[in-house]
């Protein structure tokens, strides 16, 4: 299967890695073998190398449904999957949005998993600078969405 | 660039975050906020009841309530203003969110305990119960599950709060609250008469 990234790389990959994006899978599905790439124009080149490296890895795994996916995502992230996510907030962010275009559940419960162990245990305040976010609260919404929230305040 | 992705995302992210991490994240900015409070307040009570020996227990349920009674509308604040609850459960100020709408399950057993718990008066109780069964009737658009299950509650059986069990048909909008419920639960100890009763009472 032959894939474009957005700034026109060509990438050439098994069938069966391909079929790790649910988009993909559909569109092989329905276009059948064809020698024509299959342009992505929403995925750069070097993203579009760490999702194939991602789907290569994992291509012999069981495909799980959208349903079934309620408690089996657990806190433990294997050792490649650890690895395969240390990179700066921006791939990560990217690899999110591609995971999401392409339809890859795991790779994106994967990587919002690591998103959201960056959030654990963090004040707001280090929230924000973690991300590097403003806070667009005006004083008065940040007192009442905390009064109205008080239930969960650590004490 | 975590500004730029789309809220089912920021759902994916936040939803299996734990209650104090989600409470920053509701701090962090409107965006955040408007994206983590329906995970916070799913099920606010159950949380709250599963750490029941905490030294706050009490003053956090009443918190939840007085979120709650904030939510109500006008008429039913008017009713609420005319008895001798205390003052600090009834606020003036407009909430920043319908909470109601964020429940996925009712259970009427907690609702009932908690109510009990924060007022003494036995007729308050009751029409505090009621206007927020009703509130939850109309507002609770994700409420696909009631739980009558008292087994959460330690002290239930000895306990000087008894639940109030009444007929919730006969608050308005119940109808139509019911025909949405695709699943009813009652778990608790002993006390097998008490599963014929909720036959009765819905």
């Amino acid at each position: 299967v032959k894939l474009t990234s957005s700034e026109g790389t060509e990438f050439i990959i098994d069938r069966k890695v391909a079929e790790k994006s649910v988009l993909l899978k559909n569109m092989l599905e329905d276009v059948g073998e064809s020698d024509m790439a299959i342009p992505l124009p929403n995925v750069t080149g070097p993203i579009l190398n760490k999702v194939i490296d991602y789907c290569t890895h994992h291509r012999d795994d069981p495909f799980v449904s959208q349903e079934d996916d309620s408690k089996k995502v657990s806190d433990d992230i294997d050792d490649w999957d650890a690895e395969f996510c240390k990179v700066d907030q921006g791939t990560l962010f990217e690899l999110i949005l591609s995971a999401n275009y392409l339809d890859i559940k795991p790779l994106l419960d994967l990587t919002c998993k690591t998103v959201a162990n960056m959030i654990k245990g963090k004040t707001p305040d280090e929230i924000r600078k973690t991300f590097n976010i403003t806070n667009d609260f005006t004083p008065e919404e940040e007192e009442h969405v905390r009064k109205e929230n008080e239930w969960c305040e650590e004490r | 660039m975590i500004t730029s992705i789309p809220p089912e995302i920021y759902q994916n992210i936040f939803k299996d975050l734990d209650t104090d991490s989600l409470y920053s994240v509701i701090l962090v900015n409107r965006i955040w906020c408007s994206n983590a409070i329906s995970i916070l307040w799913q099920n606010p009570l159950e949380l709250l009841y599963q750490n029941d020996d905490s030294e706050y227990f009490e003053t956090d349920v009443k918190s939840v309530i007085k979120t709650y009674i904030s939510c109500l509308p006008k008429e039913s604040k008017l009713m609420l203003s005319f008895t001798d609850l205390c003052i600090d459960l009834l606020t003036s100020s407009i909430p920043t969110f319908n909470y109601p709408s964020f429940l996925h399950t009712l259970n009427y057993v907690l609702l009932s305990d908690s109510v009990n718990r924060i007022i003494k008066d036995n007729a308050n109780v009751m029409m505090v119960l009621i206007l927020l069964c009703k509130l939850f009737f109309d507002q609770g658009f994700h409420i696909r599950s009631l739980e009558f299950s008292t087994h959460m509650i330690k002290d239930y059986m000895g306990s000087h709060l008894k639940t109030i069990y009444m007929n919730l048909r006969e608050i308005p909008g119940a109808d139509t609250f019911l025909s949405r419920i695709q699943r009813l639960c009652w778990r608790g100890k002993k006390n097998k008469k008490k599963i014929k009763n909720i036959y009765i009472y819905i």
